[in-house]
């Protein structure tokens, strides 16, 4: 045990020193065993048999074995993606490619790659093959970064889940003093600091394009954020460049690329197009058999001998693969698991479990917490639910695999924006296959029932709408979760925009009608628990958020004036056709810029309202099924007389009989509606204005059509009865002025 | 595949007694346990895909496009009108919609509900007026809101919908009308009327005044013309309506919607009051007994073929659209589908099928025109009701790819039977046996009660089949049809003579007279 820790101890500072760039500077040889940072958290000093299998089977996954080997019932492993090297020239200079190549472990301590048996010059010429494989490069002086923002932003998005930290560096988040320790198992950083700055910079934004094995996830960083992350990771050095590239016709460039075959380096790299053409049969590759006795021999040796690579392999990790050996060939369905242990084996590979925990194992080691911070501050009340990355129970029935695909390829399926450190990109090579399995091992075994169809009368979004307002009747459901570009008007918890593409309904209602059971430690309330219509107002609120990005917003989060037409904001003459209080079923609202409104009422074809200020809200018009009448916002109202216009001779008596047709109206080069109607013969032109003079309105009517004995009655208090006097051209102009 | 096995309660049946939505529950169920809904698709057959592409396009985020109204202009761009009250000019309608265009050409409209082009200038029905825009200036912008036909009342109750207009071959302008439903709005500065001539059509002659012409509607939101230039309605199931109806809309008749009796006592009245309605009887019956009343051109059984009819547009593209021109396409609000109509004359009056067309649209379809390359837009929005779809609103445009679907293009009724063309040749040398045409004959109840279950059901027996020598034709000799009955065909698994499975595999035709040659 003393001697497993020891061991442990110098591979984790063999780890520090290369992160720390003293690897080779110090002059101390450094080797580490190779570092599977699942093995070395979960399985390392468990003395359980299960431990050991399950973790000896890790490390023929991570280590790639089956690349190379045919393994007797370990027809269920696959091999992993190959590394690509068709840059490995713009990477890296050629001797330290030599270098790495002749003695992995001693230039990366921690490294899964083996030193392979190779004669004088043959790493040489490995180099020079790989070394030609380049292209142009940008100047790497003039992308320098901030080594400050790199340093903050290495803690921050996540890499110190896997790589070392910083240790003295004190999170703002730690309590006072407090010491910040390793995890459990850090993953070397390699030859970063070897690196050309430009190519670390690619690599560092797309790193799946380089691994594809995903070990190395994609953090979804921009160039700016790359730069600084690649200075930090450079701080002590200057900028490298990968230097001139060879000529490609060298004959050492040819012997290496045969090499590259003949020493199988294609078992788990690939370099330019020509290995496709080399059959796999030229790899050494015994069968591993015959592990009963305790002669072990190959890879697995002690004492390891040409031409076996050496993968340094601790006696901890010997004896973890050749239990799985064992096993693997004993019990034909260990390499077929049942689903849930698939997916375990699955999130150990990728080391999800550096984040996240499932059925409690994993998550972010308690020396590191400080690291996950928040950009919201509103969120510390949602306690480690809001800076850590969520637990992985249930996922395989909560998400969906549209958003899982999202999650672990495609991106874009981030939900919680206070949280700082971020959801990378594994690729869908080497997770596409899980999703079904994690589907399987979470199935319930009571089914959920919820209908989705959005087809019963009770189904309306709008029904859904109101129980997510905070409105009399509402649940409230805003106060922690934001909708569109509104944040919750309390507590921050994940916005509801994706929900319908994200979560599975079944989880859905599972999760609302027990939040505690479902979400351990949520703050939740449990809403709906023994609410008589439950199932139905889940199924509301589900409607209303499959359409959210349509919908009217619930109440709380609906601004006041929201719907609220402006006509000095935007400065022109806004008409509006509605209903109005006093203004009636077809009424026109005409709002001025100036803040002098008025509104015609088209079906007793006279002008019948004036205000000032405010103008209108259009909530109730355009998105109420009940259209609710709108009211004038302003100050001032003022009912104009309900008489119309125009009478005979004077006397009112007839009036009721005189008939107005409404003819609409258009729009003055000033945007002023004109209101045409016809009084029986007359044609009347009708406009009101704000008043150029005053502050009051100025009524404009022209009439044609001719005829005796017609009298205007204005609208204008005091107002007097005046005769229609038509012009040598047929045209009566009639003015008011209106207060 | 729409799962209609969880949707069993009717759409609207709001406003009326839990014990009323118990019953229907109850047969609603029933219904569904004795007879499971075929799905759109034949069973195991698999749907050819590639026939006719959906595209969304790309809005404008500055409005919501609840499109409800679409008149495609001379020019070939396509003027829509938003629920919310704008006409906005799509300007490069037949490119990618990712990439589309729009510009805003009118506002301040009161929740228009369709667009018609027609002597230069866009008309849209709005609550109380038909408005005609022009832009007289030339800047692109409507600055002339005309009042081109008015008349019909309001309460300011919210169901008070107005639709279209359309334009028939004499240049007359169609308008239909929603029923009230519920109490008046509360206002003030209204001076309370009767709400005149809801649940009628009403039309008006150039030059001439808004008159009604047809009564007995409900909330009948599609309108339009086919190609000879006659105008059709669709409406809603709900009372009075057992489902939803395709009516060939004409000067004096009676629909069944009894909200509309009042107004026939008016003198301006071409409709003839019908007294008091009978009750417990079928639609048949009710056709038979009631002075004036018509039956639906076609029948679309309930969930079968949608819950709710909206828009109709007739294909004039002469091909361009696929093998269906001069045919009628009918738009669903709940289901968020198009289906297609196939007419005929017998005596006459318009009888004929419909068939399934596209399904999975993003939301409920409201209006569709078509585009001068033959391509079909979709306007969408599901304000205030449910639809399939994930989507409130939208606008879609649906492309045929230019392979021929194998389909049933026409159904026709024979003296004793049903002839069916197909788009295609049938399978060579095969003759289909009569058990692959299933047909089973049923009707509605005529009842002020909400929808109606499928009524007096009896199976049609297939006693031969024949095929034409250019094997496009397939006639049916049967025994049983009934007058006045729907009669829904399912068909088995038929191939083409290129080995196509049919892209349905389901027509309804509504027999209301059975041809006497």
């Amino acid at each position: 045990m003393n001697a497993m820790l020891a061991l442990s101890f110098l591979r984790r500072c063999g780890a520090v020193l290369t992160v720390l760039g003293f690897g080779l500077v110090s002059g101390v040889v450094v080797r580490a065993a190779p570092v599977v940072a699942g093995f070395e958290r979960f399985h390392r000093g468990k003395a359980d048999a299960l431990a050991r299998t399950e973790g000896g089977l890790l490390l023929l996954s991570e280590l790639n074995c089956v690349a190379c080997h045919q393994l007797p019932g370990g027809d269920g492993l696959t091999s992993r993606p190959r590394l690509s090297l068709s840059e490995a020239g713009s990477r890296l200079s050629l001797d330290s490619l030599a270098a790495f190549i002749a003695d992995p472990h001693r230039v990366k301590p921690g490294t899964l790659m083996p030193q392979v048996a190779l004669a004088p010059g043959e790493a040489e010429a490995l180099a020079a093959y790989l070394g030609s494989l380049a292209s142009p490069q940008i100047d790497p002086a003039s992308i320098a970064g901030s080594v400050e923002s790199g340093r903050g932003l290495y803690h921050a998005v996540g890499c110190v889940a896997c790589h070392a930290a910083d240790t003295s560096l004190t999170p703002p988040s730690a309590a006072g003093g407090a010491a910040v320790s390793q995890p459990s198992a850090v993953v070397p950083l390699g030859l970063a600091a070897q690196y050309d700055r430009s190519a670390l910079v690619r690599f560092l934004m797309d790193p799946l394009s380089v691994r594809p094995a995903g070990r190395m996830p994609d953090s979804h960083l921009t160039l700016a954020e790359a730069i600084d992350i690649a200075a930090y990771l450079q701080r002590a050095s200057s900028p490298a460049s990968a230097g001139e590239v060879e000529a490609a016709a060298s004959p050492l460039i040819k012997e290496g690329r045969r090499l590259f075959a003949a020493r199988g380096c294609v078992a788990c790299h690939v370099a330019d197009d020509t290995d496709v053409a080399i059959p796999v049969s030229a790899r050494v590759v015994p069968a591993i058999s015959g592990l009963a006795g305790s002669a072990v021999g190959g890879c697995l040796a002690e004492t390891r001998s040409a031409p076996a690579p050496d993968f340094q392999l601790d006696a901890v990790q010997r004896g973890a693969l050749v239990a799985a050996l064992q096993r693997l060939q004993e019990d034909s369905a260990f390499a077929h698991p049942e689903p849930e242990r698939d997916v375990e084996r699955f999130l150990a590979r990728m080391n999800c479990y550096a984040c996240h925990s499932r059925d409690g194992r994993g998550g972010v080691e308690p020396s590191l917490r400080h690291f996950f911070g928040l950009s919201d501050s509103s969120a510390h009340s949602i306690g480690e639910l809001g800076n850590l990355p969520p637990a992985l129970d249930h996922t395989g029935r909560k998400l969906t695999r549209s958003w899982l695909a999202k999650l672990l390829w495609e991106g874009g399926g981030e939900v919680r924006p206070y949280q700082i450190a971020r959801m990378p990109a594994f690729g869908q090579a080497v997770c596409e296959s899980v999703l079904e399995r994690w589907e399987e091992a979470d199935r319930r075994t009571t089914p959920v029932a919820i209908d989705v169809s959005g087809q019963k009368l009770h189904q309306r979004s709008a029904y859904g709408r109101s129980l997510m307002g905070t409105q009399d009747g509402g649940l409230g459901c805003i106060t922690c979760h934001g909708l569109r570009d509104r944040p919750a008007t309390g507590v921050s918890a994940v916005p509801l925009d994706h929900t319908a593409q994200r979560l599975r309904p079944e989880y859905f209602k599972e999760l609302l009608l027990d939040p505690q059971s479902v979400q351990p430690g949520t703050l939740m309330p449990p809403m709906f628990m023994g609410r008589a219509k439950a199932d139905q107002e889940i199924e509301q609120i589900w409607t209303y958020l499959k359409e959210v990005d349509q919908q009217l917003l619930p109440e709380g989060l609906l601004r006041t004036g929201e719907y609220e037409l402006r006509p000095e904001a935007v400065g022109q003459t806004l008409v509006f056709r509605t209903f109005l209080q006093a203004a009636g079923l077809e009424a026109v609202a005409v709002g001025s810029p100036t803040g002098r409104h008025a509104a015609f009422d088209a079906r007793e074809v006279r002008w019948a309202l004036t205000w000032r200020g405010r103008f209108l809200d259009a909530l109730t018009t355009w998105e109420e099924r009940a259209m609710t009448p709108a009211k004038a916002l302003g100050e001032n109202v003022t009912e104009l007389p309900a008489w119309t216009s125009f009478m005979r001779d004077g006397s009112g008596a007839s009036e009721a009989a005189i008939k107005y047709r409404y003819r609409g109206y258009t729009i003055g080069p000033d945007g002023v509606p004109t209101f045409r109607y016809e009084v029986e013969a007359l044609r009347v032109e009708d406009t009101l204005r704000p008043d150029e003079k005053g502050d009051g309105y100025r009524r404009t009517v022209v009439v044609r059509g001719g005829g005796a004995g017609w009298v205007f009655r204005g609208m204008s208090p005091g107002s007097q009865p005046r005769p229609v006097s038509f012009d040598a051209a047929g045209e009566a102009v009639l003015e008011e002025l209106l207060p | 595949m729409i799962h209609f096995s969880l949707i069993f309660v009717p759409r609207k049946t709001k406003g009326f007694a839990p014990a009323v939505r118990t019953v229907l529950l109850a047969w609603w169920s029933l219904l569904l346990i004795n007879g499971p809904v075929l799905p759109l698709s034949g069973a195991g057959v698999e749907k050819p895909r590639g026939v006719y592409e959906l595209e969304p396009y790309a809005l404008p985020t500055e409005s919501k496009f609840e499109v409800s109204g679409i008149a495609t202009l001379p020019d070939g761009r396509a003027a829509l009108t938003l629920r919310k009250g704008e006409v906005w000019i799509l300007e490069n309608p037949l490119e990618d919609p990712s990439r589309a265009r729009f510009r805003r050409f009118a506002s301040g409209l009161h929740e228009p509900l369709g667009l018609a082009w027609h002597d230069g200038a866009l008309y849209t029905a709005q609550r109380s007026e038909i408005t005609r825009m022009e832009d007289r200036n030339g800047d692109g912008v409507a600055d002339a809101y005309e009042t081109a036909a008015k008349g019909w009342g309001l309460s300011g109750n919210y169901h008070e919908y107005a639709y279209g207009p359309v334009f028939d071959h004499a240049g007359n302008l169609w308008v239909t009308l929603n029923v009230t439903i519920g109490s008046p709005a509360k206002i003030s500065g209204h001076r309370a009327g009767p709400p005149l001539w809801r649940g009628w059509a009403m039309r008006q002659a150039p030059g001439g005044e808004l008159l009604p012409v047809a009564a007995g509607l409900r909330s009948p939101f599609g309108l339009g013309t086919n190609l000879e230039g006659d105008v059709f309605a669709t409406d809603q199931q709900g009372n009075w309506w057992g489902t939803c109806p395709l009516v060939h809309l004409r000067p004096g008749k009676f629909y069944g919607h009894g909200d509309s009796i009042p107004d026939m006592r008016r003198p301006e009245s071409p409709v003839q009051d019908p007294g008091t309605l009978p009750a417990g009887l079928t639609v048949v019956e009710a056709a038979e007994r009631i002075p004036g009343f018509a039956l639906p051109a076609v029948w679309f059984p309930y969930v079968k073929m949608g819950q709710s009819t909206t828009g109709i547009v007739c294909d004039r593209t002469g091909g361009a659209f696929g093998p269906f021109a001069g045919q009628l396409f009918i738009g669903d609000f709940t289901l968020a589908q198009v289906n297609r109509v196939f007419l005929e004359k017998v005596d006459g009056e318009y009888q004929g099928a419909c068939f399934p067309f596209m399904d999975r649209l993003q939301s409920a379809v409201l209006q569709m025109a078509f585009l001068s390359d033959g391509s079909m837009i979709v306007g969408e929005s599901n304000r205030g009701w449910n639809s399939l779809g994930s989507r409130s609103f939208g606008l879609e445009r649906i492309r045929w790819t230019g392979t021929t679907p194998f389909e049933i293009q026409t159904m026709e009724a024979t003296p004793d039977g049903f002839r069916l063309t197909f788009t295609e040749p049938l399978e060579a040398g095969v003759t289909p046996e009569p058990t692959q045409f299933v047909i089973n004959g049923y009707t509605y109840l005529y009842q002020q009660a909400y929808g109606s279950p499928e009524t007096d059901t009896l199976p049609v027996k297939v006693e031969q089949v024949t095929v034409s020598d250019d094997r496009r034709r397939v006639t049916l000799r049967c025994v049983g049809l009934r007058a006045g009955y729907v009669h829904e065909l399912a068909l088995g698994a038929l191939r083409s003579a290129t080995g196509q499975a049919l892209r349905y595999n389901r027509a309804y035709y509504t027999l209301n007279r059975i041809p006497t040659r």
